[in-house]
């Protein structure tokens, strides 16, 4: 085995309209194959089928968008942040675009276990008025459990939204279109799902417009 | 333009399918580009996406200035409702325009099981199906691909067909098209302004317009004639042909979101095979074979991953064991891209030992599977197909194979073929035992086996376009005898559904009139019949008996020698006495060898070929 020091990078991105529909999973290629059309000095996994090491802090559910995700990479060689910023950024589709560059410590804990909540931009298509949501949103903060139930294949699983939802609030209300902010759980203890909140306020799900603006790591926005 | 996706998207399984906007897609002005050509694919995204030909039209048309390609597929039967419901029209993926507004739409024709996907996406885009109903403002509707050598069930729903190699012809089309427009004006063009665009499209050679054949039959239902009705066509019309060395090639395909079916880089190596199988359109259809060179598929190899950043290629053609410079590629490409990360896969492999060195020169880690398809399972068999493998070569290549750390081997087979008696069948289950013995031998209980089982169907322009079909009755028999015979710890045998093998030799070999019975099945409900799940059997059948059409005429009938056949007015530049010569040789069990590597075997190409009248000449 090779003997190599290897660099790890943290990455800002964001995940457009354009590609909103593209599943975790595509996107993790997508990407993967971005880096190698930026031909950076990628690290690859050992094994059958080597793959760059390339990690997402939390996925992102299909038809929402992200302006703020992360991911990390290791690369072989040292590169400069703005040089890979700018590398990989020409060999992004339209859609995935990075913001920000900075290296991390190779120990550093992975990011999937120090993401604790996201916050959500959700614009509701409705008629209600913005008295009667901020009514329901009243209502709802102030119940101690809200049991729902979610479908996932042929089983249904029981759950309790409440604990999950920090924050929620209406920012703007008018011609027939509610803007939601929400701030949700997102650890190994559970992760709060936008269009179940909205559909706890009994508002229609469909459209929905969905965006992920920001992911709390400890105590910290990544914004 | 379409917009409100976002209404149904989440509503759908695979919604990127339905997005576009992937790495190399091509999005054009509309104000700024006046030829607008959508290349439709008959079936869902995730197969459209891996098809080659498409690609490389995509890459030609887009690098024209005044032209624009966009890309549209079948929608999933889920995406279908919604789109009905809320009455959105098919839409292409770049710019999200109805297929309607373009002014051209090709198809590919991949194969006779999507038909009704054809005129389920013509009537999504509001495009009338036939040809004769369509106005000038209707796109034209054009075919193209495998399936074009015999377009006669479909006819009446293209306006135009391309014969054979697309890479020249289509800009010919285009440039015609240009000119139309220009003398047409942009308005007021009507039932005699599209026409005037066919005939100027139907001098163009390797174009056959079907409105300007007429096709008469006799009382026994075979054809009596087909004649041109204008003095403009050619009769027949003959197939257009490239030399590869030349052709462009796709170095920026648009590649998937959504993981399709050949996810990867593709390179064609060469195109064409005249190993002379004697089941094998393809081997017909792009004789004879045309290698690219070495420093030419390096060169188209550092662009694809350069442009890409695939970690896989695929070295596409008929029979990439037979590539002259096959050895000298791999090497190369090992050494430049090694420390990358890229895998190599060569589909379709020779049954011999130096195949599965190459193998092996390129799976240096993971062994997982070994395919070969010796299609026949005796040497009887392998005689009457010309698949001049003995059974020898096949238990040696398997034993390296094992030998080389692989322990599953997956075979093709025909079953159904002309001639075959229960004892060729047998010969099947005997040789995928023998080869499991080996690997167990080896391997242990690690060692597996699979035969892939499928229906011969009789294709035009083969030698066996003559043959009939077996029937439904026999080959349940032969099935379950492999089914019975092929069971146990390390064996697998899969095989097709007869009833989608006799819609497809229906089909394969019909004519103009199957056109009514399409349209029936469709309006039952019938599409996606290449999905086992999708496909209705009893709508089908329905249909035809609605329309007074008879599967068993199409499918199950030995034709004459002197019978007209409905493509005979399509050339693939091969000669029917050829072909004639060739089912004859095949029912004595006779072989004939390869004219690559024999003598030239006089199949009729040096008409079409250079390099064939060269070695004729010398
Ligand atoms: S003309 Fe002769 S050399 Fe050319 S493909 Fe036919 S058989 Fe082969």
């Amino acid at each position: 085995m090779k003997e190599t020091t290897l660099y790890r990078y943290q990455l800002v991105f964001a995940k457009g309209e354009q590609v909103k529909y593209i599943s975790h999973l595509d996107l993790m290629r997508l990407l993967e194959r971005a880096l190698r059309r930026a031909d950076l000095p990628l690290d690859y996994s050992l094994g059958f089928n080597p793959r760059p090491k390339i990690s997402i802090a939390a996925p992102l559910a299909v038809g929402v968008t992200g302006t703020a995700e992360l991911m990390d990479i290791t690369l072989y060689q040292l590169v400069g942040p703005q040089h890979l910023l700018e590398r990989l950024n020409a060999s992004l589709p339209a859609g995935v675009h990075v913001s920000s560059v900075t290296p991390a410590a190779l120990d550093a804990p992975s990011l999937q276990s120090l993401v604790i909540a996201a916050e959500y931009e959700v614009v509701v298509v409705t008629d209600v008025t913005g008295k009667e949501i901020q009514r329901r949103i009243d209502h709802l903060l102030a119940c101690d459990t809200l049991p729902r139930q979610r479908k996932r294949a042929a089983e249904v699983r029981s759950y309790d939204l409440r604990p999950l939802i920090w924050e929620l609030s209406i920012k703007e209300c008018q011609d027939g279109k509610c803007y939601l902010g929400m701030c949700l759980e997102a650890s190994s203890q559970g992760a709060g799902r936008p269009e179940e909140v909205v559909s706890a306020l009994e508002l229609p799900v469909l459209p929905l417009d969905v965006n992920r603006s920001s992911l709390i790591i400890a105590g910290k926005a990544i914004k | 333009m379409v917009d409100n996706l976002d209404s149904i998207l989440p509503q759908v399984t695979k919604p990127a399918r339905y997005t576009g906007n992937e790495w190399n897609s091509v999005a054009k002005d509309w104000s700024t580009v006046p030829i607008r050509v959508a290349l439709a694919y008959p079936d869902i995204y995730e197969v459209g996406m891996s098809n080659l030909g498409l690609q490389i039209l995509y890459q030609l048309v887009n690098d024209r200035q005044e032209c624009l390609a966009e890309r549209v597929y079948a929608p999933w039967v889920d995406m279908e409702a919604r789109m009905r419901e809320n009455h959105m029209p098919l839409y292409s993926l770049e710019t999200r325009h109805p297929v309607r507004d373009f002014g051209i739409v090709g198809f590919t024709l991949p194969y006779e099981l999507n038909y009704t996907n054809i005129l389920n996406m013509l009537d999504l885009a509001g495009i009338p199906l036939l040809a004769a109903g369509r106005s000038a403002d209707d796109p034209f509707v054009i075919g193209g691909g495998t399936g074009a050598f015999n377009p006669e069930p479909v006819a009446d729903f293209f306006d135009l067909i391309v014969l054979g190699d697309g890479e020249d012809v289509i800009l010919e089309i285009l440039d015609a098209y240009r000119q139309w427009q220009s003398e047409s004006g942009a308005v007021g063009r009507g039932q005699a302004g599209r026409k005037s665009f066919l005939m100027k499209a139907c001098r163009i050679p390797g174009i056959y317009v079907p409105q300007f054949y007429d096709v008469r039959y006799r009382e026994d239902g075979t054809i009596d004639s087909i004649q041109p009705n204008v003095p403009e066509v050619s009769l027949p019309v003959m197939r257009r042909f490239v030399d590869l060395e030349r052709a462009p090639a796709p170095v920026r395909p648009v590649m998937p979101y959504v993981e399709s079916i050949h996810d990867r880089a593709m390179v064609e190596v060469q195109r064409g095979c005249t190993r002379g199988c004697r089941f094998c359109q393809a081997g017909v259809i792009y004789r004879p074979v045309r290698e690219r060179s070495l420093s030419t598929v390096l060169r188209i190899v550092d662009a694809l991953i350069a442009n890409t950043g695939y970690e896989e290629l695929s070295l596409v053609s008929l029979s990439t064991s037979d590539y002259s410079q096959i050895q000298p590629l791999l090497d190369e490409l090992v050494t430049r891209y090694h420390d990358k990360g890229l895998s190599i896969s060569l589909p379709s492999l020779r049954i011999d030992s130096f195949s599965v060195g190459l193998a092996e020169a390129i799976q240096k880690r993971k062994r997982t599977g070994f395919t070969f398809a010796p299609e026949g399972g005796s040497q009887r068999m392998r005689n009457i197909i010309n698949k001049c493998v003995t059974e020898e070569d096949i238990l040696t290549t398997a034993e390296r194979a094992f030998a080389g750390g692989w322990h599953r081997i997956k075979l093709y087979f025909m079953i159904g073929l002309p001639a075959e008696t229960m004892e060729d069948v047998a010969g099947i289950a005997a040789l995928v035992q023998a080869i499991h013995a080996t690997g167990r031998r080896m391997h242990r209980a690690r060692a597996e086996v699979s035969a892939s089982v499928s229906t011969f169907i009789p294709k035009p322009h083969t030698p066996f376009q003559w043959a009939a079909q077996d029937d439904l009755e026999s080959l349940a028999e032969k099935q379950s005898y492999l089914r019975r015979n092929l069971r146990g710890n390390g064996l697998k045998f899969s095989w097709h559904d007869p009833r989608a093998s006799e819609l497809e030799a229906v089909l394969a070999r019909g004519d103009r009139r199957l056109a009514a019975g399409i349209r029936r099945a469709w309006e039952l409900g019938a599409k996606f019949d290449a999905w086992d799940e999708q496909l209705k059997p009893d709508v089908w059948q329905q249909a035809f008996a609605e329309c007074g059409l008879d599967p068993g005429f199409y499918a199950r009938r030995e034709r004459e020698i002197d019978e007209i056949l409905p493509w005979d007015h399509l050339s693939a530049g091969v000669d029917k006495k050829f072909l004639w010569r060739e089912y004859r040789r095949g029912m004595l069990a006779a072989s004939t060898p390869d004219c690559r590597t024999g003598p030239c075997v006089q199949c009729g190409l040096s008409e079409l070929s250079p390099s064939c009248a060269e070695r004729r000449g010398r």
